[in-house]
């Protein structure tokens, strides 16, 4: 087994870091970079960033949160939200950030997975799909951070994103984020062996139990989480999870035979 | 008499995040400053060749800003290190997309990793020779942060570090006289890469 990776996501509105469920209902807990620089010094393997709101208002107040969480820490960051445009892209690199994220533009036009790998390089560019479950059962691709379905199939939409080179894929469950049950195991196991690309997992990581499970069980790569980290750092009692520094949850992984940078 | 820090260039050529790769550099205490070519290298003591992306689009900027000659003038005197493209790009050639020729500074070449093994991403140990002083001889503390899907292949006497990873044992660190190459990235690696920085560039 190779070295698995922890990721803690930071979604970002304004200035501030903020967690909601099922990707609403936002609410505020601090500032975005006095969490990167805990997680960093908690052993954190990467940080990922999310602007919750830039894509719907086609803004990118980005560049300087993730300059300032970025500062002095020698690991790497992954930024997402309202990334349209190969100037975005440059810019947020500029800014600190080693790959960029993109959902709704790359949905839109396919082709500029291609364009900005080819321009940044393939790991450079990482694709994420939000996902819903829907009342028929089906699972459907949403855009402007799960606010609108996207017509698409998304099976189809991920062996699609291979093909255009992006560097990793990140899943989110929008039905299991924030809410502390676990990973949505039915949508695991229909994309099961159809990915070659790095797989990152989001959404719903709720204990220690969850995400050594996925780990033991499937062939990912790297586990996502939010609310399991944060509210073990604001020590906030409404998270309905137990959460956990990522240095604990490291270290009872290795205990039971994963494999993790400490 | 006045400690005179020493001033590394690297070499910004449209890849990638190099403010990381400077902020480690400063970590050092050393003077970074980014160039977007070879005109003023000999101002520096020292160059770092980032790069992510492929070999084929690596090599095409590089000869656009002439880098080759430049390059094998400055390394007779002054130390070069190659971060990931940038060490590959080292060898003498590369078979992505295209058979490419690099800049031949050390003997090899860079090839895919077995097509069924998805992308190294993500922190795997380096075995570092002990001919490179690090200060990490802890071997539970060794690790580095990787993104790639092609490895070098050069002559044991250049190779300075190995990594394992999915099965497969490979080359990570090589070094010909001057020049340097690290598959990691250094910058990303926690404290750990930053001072692998500094011994290259300060102790040998």
């Amino acid at each position: 087994m190779n070295y698995k990776r922890i990721i803690a996501r930071i979604d970002v509105k304004g200035e501030n870091l903020v967690k909601g469920i099922n990707l609403e209902g936002l609410k505020t807990l601090g500032k975005p970079w006095d969490f990167s620089h805990y997680y960093y010094n908690k052993k954190i393997d990467e940080i990922v960033f999310f602007d919750t709101v830039a894509s719907l208002y086609g803004r990118n107040n980005l560049f300087d949160i993730v300059e300032k969480a970025s500062k002095n820490i020698f690991i790497p960051i992954s930024v997402g939200g309202g990334v349209r445009t190969l100037d975005d892209i440059r810019k947020l690199l500029n800014a600190g950030a080693d790959k960029v994220i993109l959902n709704t533009k790359a949905l839109q036009d396919p082709k500029f997975i291609n364009l900005a790998a080819n321009k940044f390089g393939s790991s450079t560019i990482l694709v994420n799909i939000d996902f819903n479950l829907q009342s028929d059962k089906s699972y459907a691709c949403f855009v402007e951070n799960g606010r609108q379905v996207f017509d698409k199939d998304i099976f189809k939409w991920i062996k699609e994103i291979q093909k255009r080179g992006a560097g990793e894929i990140i899943l989110t469950s929008i039905n299991k984020d924030g809410t502390a049950e676990g990973y949505d195991q039915n949508f695991y196991k229909k994309i099961k062996g159809t990915i070659k690309i790095p797989l990152i997992l989001s959404g719903g990581f709720g204990n220690f139990e969850h995400v050594y499970e996925m780990i033991k069980n499937t062939d990912v790569d790297a586990i996502s989480i939010a609310s399991l980290f944060h509210y073990n750092k604001i020590k906030d009692k409404s998270f309905k999870g137990r959460p956990l520094s990522p240095i604990n949850l490291k270290k009872r992984l290795i205990k039971k035979k994963i494999k993790c940078r400490l | 008499m006045p400690i005179i820090k020493k001033n590394i260039a690297i070499l910004d050529y449209g890849f990638g995040n190099i403010f990381k790769i400077k902020q480690a550099v400063e970590y050092n205490g050393f003077i970074c400053t980014l160039i977007t070519d070879l005109k003023d290298i000999d101002e520096y003591d020292a160059l770092i060749l980032p790069g992510v992306g492929s070999f084929p689009e690596g090599m095409k900027r590089l000869n656009k800003i002439k880098a080759k000659e430049k390059i094998l003038e400055f390394v007779k005197k002054k130390k070069l290190l190659g971060i990931c493209l940038g060490m590959q790009l080292l060898l003498e050639k590369g078979e992505e997309i295209k058979l490419t020729k690099g800049l031949g500074l050390i003997p090899g070449k860079v090839v895919r990793f077995p097509k069924n093994i998805r992308a190294h991403v993500g922190w795997s140990k380096v075995s570092i020779d002990k001919k490179i002083k690090h200060p990490i001889q802890n071997k539970n503390n060794n690790f580095f942060y990787f993104t790639h899907q092609f490895i070098v292949k050069t002559k044991k006497k250049f190779e300075y570090g190995t990594t394992n990873f999915s099965s497969i044992k490979f080359t990570t660190i090589i070094r010909k006289n001057n020049v340097y190459g690290v598959q990691f990235h250094p910058e990303n690696s926690d404290k750990n890469g930053a001072k692998l920085i500094g011994q290259i560039l300060n102790d040998h």
